[in-house]
């Protein structure tokens, strides 16, 4: 399970550092948090490093972002039903487009439906793939 | 995930974070470069193979056609081959007596393409003399502007990038700013008064360190409101530059 864990956040670091200028690691990231990976936050420092290294900016930007956004889940985790899946996209939704913002300049509908659809699809995937190979967890505070 | 173990963990990127931006980092990123750029080609040249493969996938079923139109072809090439030694000729005599399109004081430095996400990154950096602000082209093609520079890569602003500003300039001389947003191109500020048509073509006008008459595109449909002070026109960029392959740095002090 963890080399399948790595080879997703990998996969998402190569597709966003080389192709697509779409936050498909923060997505990763956070579908792993809502997930219940225990060791996402390391994750996240340490695939927003490699994210970083790779799209030639200043090493650490991304890894913050990450830390951020998953703070704030942990943060707001109790008060909010992240359990639903709606809030669960509506997070997804918030945090990605605001890091599309920040990273890319871009802020366009045809890219929110991308956000929605993507997140979407690959929120479903990874908690079945999980959900099958018993890894999922409620998320721990 | 505990929020304490979430803090260490904005420490030590917020501490990475300072160590790179004050440079500090360069000694281990540097020596370290080759690894995302070997990673990021092969990538790249999948997604292009994956690309020309879907293509072949999709025209399968014109084939037939494909063959019948290639039998047509050969017999037009004969014909072509005449005309085309005279249009050589021609354009030779011609090129002598028009100034060349680039001027033969530029010095290039060829790059090959490792990655288009956002930026253009070019595996040629400080070490081959570019710097930050250097124009990228391909042909008499504009392809950028070097954006960000390491000892063995570089970043390239493309014009299609929502921060990208270029002067430009039509076959019309007039003048506007070339930008893009979300992947397309259009010429912006133009004055009213201007004339600004349909498939007028798009150059550099000089300014801003871009050098003059390098090419940028076509008009496509104007977008004319008597109201404002300023009229846009849509650009069809003259190269993809998502297929870009190669392209050469101009060396300017």
């Amino acid at each position: 399970m963890k080399l399948f864990l790595l080879f997703v956040i990998g996969m998402s670091i190569l597709l966003e550092a080389t192709l697509f200028p779409f936050p498909l690691t923060l997505v990763t990231i956070l579908i792993f948090a809502v997930s219940g990976i225990e060791e996402t936050a390391l994750i996240a420092l340490l695939g927003g490093l490699l994210l970083d290294f790779f799209s030639m900016r200043y090493i650490g930007v991304s890894s913050i972002y990450f830390l951020a956004t998953l703070f704030l889940l942990t943060r707001y985790s109790k008060k909010v039903q992240f359990q639903n899946k709606f809030f669960q996209l509506l997070y997804l939704f918030g945090a990605t487009v605001f890091y599309s913002f920040l990273f890319y300049k871009s802020l366009h509908v045809l890219y929110f439906i991308e956000v929605i659809v993507i997140g979407s699809v690959f929120l479903f995937t990874l908690k079945y793939v999980l959900k099958r190979f018993g890894r999922e967890r409620r998320l721990s505070l | 995930m505990h929020a304490t173990r979430i803090h260490f963990y904005i420490g030590i990127a917020l501490f990475i974070f300072a160590l790179d931006f004050f440079g500090i980092l360069v000694f281990v990123k540097d020596p370290l470069a080759f690894i995302p750029q070997i990673t990021k080609r092969a990538v790249f040249s999948v997604s292009h193979s994956l690309g020309n493969f879907g293509t072949l996938i999709f025209s399968y079923s014109q084939i037939s056609e494909v063959i019948k139109e290639r039998d047509r072809l050969k017999s037009d090439t004969v014909d072509l081959s005449e005309r085309m030694r005279q249009v050589i000729a021609e354009n030779e005599s011609l090129r002598r007596q028009l100034e060349a399109p680039l001027s033969p004081s530029y010095s290039f430095v060829p790059a090959t393409v490792v990655s288009i996400s956002r930026y253009m990154e070019i595996d040629k950096g400080l070490e081959s003399g570019i710097k930050v602000g250097m124009t990228v082209v391909d042909g008499n093609v504009l392809i950028g502007k070097v954006l960000q520079v390491e000892t063995h890569r570089s970043l390239i602003l493309l014009p299609t990038d929502i921060e990208s500003a270029i002067p430009a300039k039509t076959s019309r001389e007039t003048r506007g700013i070339v930008g893009g947003a979300s992947g397309t191109l259009s010429l912006n500020t133009v004055l009213q008064k201007d004339p600004l048509f349909q498939d007028d073509t798009v150059i550099t006008s000089g300014e801003e360190g871009f050098p003059p008459n390098l090419l940028i595109g076509k008009t496509a449909h104007i977008n004319a409101d008597d109201s404002s002070v300023y009229k846009q026109a849509a650009i069809i960029p003259t190269l993809d530059y998502k297929r870009e392959v190669t392209v050469f740095v101009i060396l300017t002090q």
